[in-house]
């Protein structure tokens, strides 16, 4: 018998109450998360037959043939498709934060009900479906709209060409449809700064990059982390922009397991190429919390 | 008044109750792919209520299916080189013959296609070709060859390649002379390389869906493009300066088939649904609209002139000669995925 609250209680009856509370909660996570990703993990390790069919014979087939060894032997293939779409989230994730920043900062510094109207308009454009807006940037980056025109007077593209497709058009596409995600957290983090920090600094004759490294950095890292992983992430799997506004000219990691479940109806490399996607996912995730955690407890 | 209105209103729920006593036919399709008219038509003469579900992609149909939709389904619309797959995953059922008349319309070069011998599950819908739309101001008058892309020397402004793995690697092959449906990797493997080499000319922009590539041409972002015919001939309607051509070495024929899911809650329809679109008046009103040939014979007289006579819609003699029809390729369908994503990723 144990005393919580006052109230005599059992271990029995604890167990009954936490199931009762977070039962739902957990079963919706073993149905939804866990279940899916057990079949996953079976699955990468499968066969696909003569016709797209499965067949469940053990191999390890397709954890090499990602190595990029194929029936061509081996090739640089996937490991190219891998790096390409590393490069791009990264590059993404790094501009949406240098220019989240700057934006968080300033709409921090308006007044209230300024900073509710700022933010809602950072916010509109997710109201609007991503494929939809990426054919917008096809259309003001055509070769019938001024911007078009302007870049050709300048001579940075032939006369009459368009803008897109192009890495330029990728990236901004990209930078557009994850500023939001990297936007707000940031300024979540940053509308809390505690200035008498900044000034406690300052006093301490220290310079702006040492007042922004000891005074600020600390202070938002949870933001930043949060910032990061939520553009990182949704960005290693995107390939809607880098398809509509590149030309489909290279392909993501995205692309290649979309095709798995799609043309080449080959579900078990599709799985194995999705299972390593989640689980470096993961692992970086990790290292970047703990990372986090370091540098805010500094 | 009162009384037209309850008569109406009468008439109405008799209308309803009549037309639930036969049922839906649900076919699977993609989007605007039959004139919507015959769904009205359909129900006046057979009494069937005909509802159409579109997919996005022949692969989207097959996963759903696959993943046990085919009870939401009675008539599916795919293309050749996805028949044997469907058949040989058990997704599609034999037909019953005699349920289906109007098949003896079916023009002899549709029938018994290579990916279903003696047509035990499929007939004919519309067929087409697929070949290179170009803006006619910047493209040399010569006959349309591959080269017109795959020739760096031979280009003539910025082009758009398929973005269809089986297409796009087929049409290079049958380019260089090889079957459409080679299983030889050192020739998948010589097709790949010269669409690498291609795509790493300056004047290629990428790859798209062939409505996407027609789109550019149009919009004059590409000065070529592949696509296909009945896209192309709608195109030209539009804007007179864009033609269409089978390259001189040929290309690939595809033929849109109907079949019928294996779980189909209404067989009886769907087969209902398959005779009426074999009907020759049908077939011709459909092409008048979809700008698509169809596998009926004895429909052709029956289309409208201006589009019977139309090449890039009823190819002539000749090209017909250099197209081939793709099949599937079974265990060799992963090196087409592999040379594809080579292409893809270099």
């Amino acid at each position: 018998m144990r005393i919580i609250d006052g109230k005599p209680t059992t271990r029995l009856k604890q167990w009954i109450t936490g199931l009762a509370l977070a039962g739902t909660g957990m079963l919706w996570l073993v149905c939804f998360l866990a279940g899916p990703l057990a079949a996953i993990g079976a699955l990468a390790f499968a066969q696909r037959g003569d016709y797209g069919e499965l067949i469940w014979q053990f191999t390890t087939d397709n954890f090499w043939r990602m190595l990029g060894y194929t029936s061509f032997g081996w090739t640089p293939d996937h490991l190219w498709i891998i790096a390409r779409s590393i490069i791009l989230a990264g590059v993404t994730t790094v501009l949406c934060l240098l220019l989240g920043f700057p934006l968080a900062f300033w709409v921090a510094a308006r007044s209230p009900s300024w900073r509710t109207l700022l933010l809602a308009l950072v916010m509109l454009p997710t109201c609007v479906n991503l494929v939809i807006r990426t054919y917008a940037w096809q259309l003001i980056l055509g070769a019938n709209a001024p911007p078009s025109w302007i870049a050709a007077w300048c001579g940075f593209i032939d006369p009459g060409g368009s803008l897109y497709p192009s890495s330029g058009a990728v990236y901004l596409g990209m930078i557009s449809a994850m500023l939001p995600f990297a936007a707000l957290p940031l300024y979540t983090s940053v509308e809390r700064l505690d200035w008498s920090l900044v000034e406690a600094a300052r006093d301490l004759y220290a310079g702006r990059w040492a007042t922004f490294r000891h005074g600020i950095l600390p202070q938002v890292m949870p933001g930043l982390v949060a910032a990061t992983i939520l553009t990182a992430i949704p960005s290693l799997g995107m390939f809607v922009v880098s398809d509509l506004l590149g030309g489909a000219k290279y392909m993501l990691i995205g692309n290649l397991i979309q095709q798995q479940f799609g043309a080449a109806s080959d579900w078990p490399f599709g799985a194995m190429l999705g299972l390593s996607l989640i689980i470096a996912t993961l692992a970086s995730l990790a290292v970047l919390i703990r990372w986090g955690q370091q540098e805010g407890a500094r | 008044m009162t009384t037209t209105l309850r008569l109406s209103g009468l008439l109405l729920a008799g209308a309803c109750l009549f037309s639930a006593e036969k049922g839906t036919v649900t076919m699977y399709m993609y989007s605007e792919y039959i004139d919507p008219a015959i769904a009205e038509q359909f129900l006046k003469d057979t009494g069937y209520k005909l509802d159409v579900q579109v997919y996005e992609s022949q692969d989207e149909m097959v996963s759903k299916l696959r993943a046990g939709a085919g009870n939401q389904y009675d008539v599916l619309i795919g293309t050749d080189v996805i028949v044997t797959k469907m058949i040989k995953l058990g997704l599609v059922k034999p037909l019953d013959q005699g349920l289906i008349p109007k098949a003896v319309g079916v023009d002899e070069k549709f029938r018994n296609p290579p990916f279903d011998p003696n047509n035990q599950y499929s007939w004919p819908y519309l067929w087409g070709t697929i070949g290179i739309a170009y803006d006619t101001t910047k493209a040399p008058k010569t006959p349309a060859t591959w080269a017109w892309l795959l020739d760096e020397k031979q280009q003539f402004g910025s082009f758009v390649f398929m973005d269809e793995q089986r297409s796009m690697l087929g049409t290079v092959l049958v380019s260089q002379g090889k079957s459409i449906n080679s299983r030889d990797p050192a020739e998948i493997k010589a097709a790949a390389d010269a669409l690498i080499a291609a795509k790493k000319t300056k004047n290629c922009v990428g790859f798209d869906g062939g409505v996407g590539g027609l789109a550019k041409v149009s919009g004059g972002e590409a000065a070529a493009a592949v696509v296909y015919n009945g896209d192309a001939a709608r195109a030209i309607a539009d804007k007179p300066t864009i033609g269409y051509a089978v390259p001189k070495e040929g290309g690939n024929l595809w033929v849109d088939v109907m079949l019928i899911s294996a779980q189909a809650p209404n067989s009886d329809g769907a087969h209902a649904l398959i005779n009426y679109l074999l009907d020759p008046k049908i077939a011709a009103q459909n092409t008048n609209v979809m700008k698509y040939a169809n596998g009926v014979a004895s429909a052709t007289p029956l289309v409208e002139e201006a589009i019977r006579t139309n090449v890039v819609i009823y190819p002539d003699a000749e090209t017909m000669k250099t197209l081939q029809v793709m099949g599937d390729v079974g265990k060799e369908n992963r090196l087409y995925d592999e040379a594809w994503t080579a292409v893809k990723a270099q």
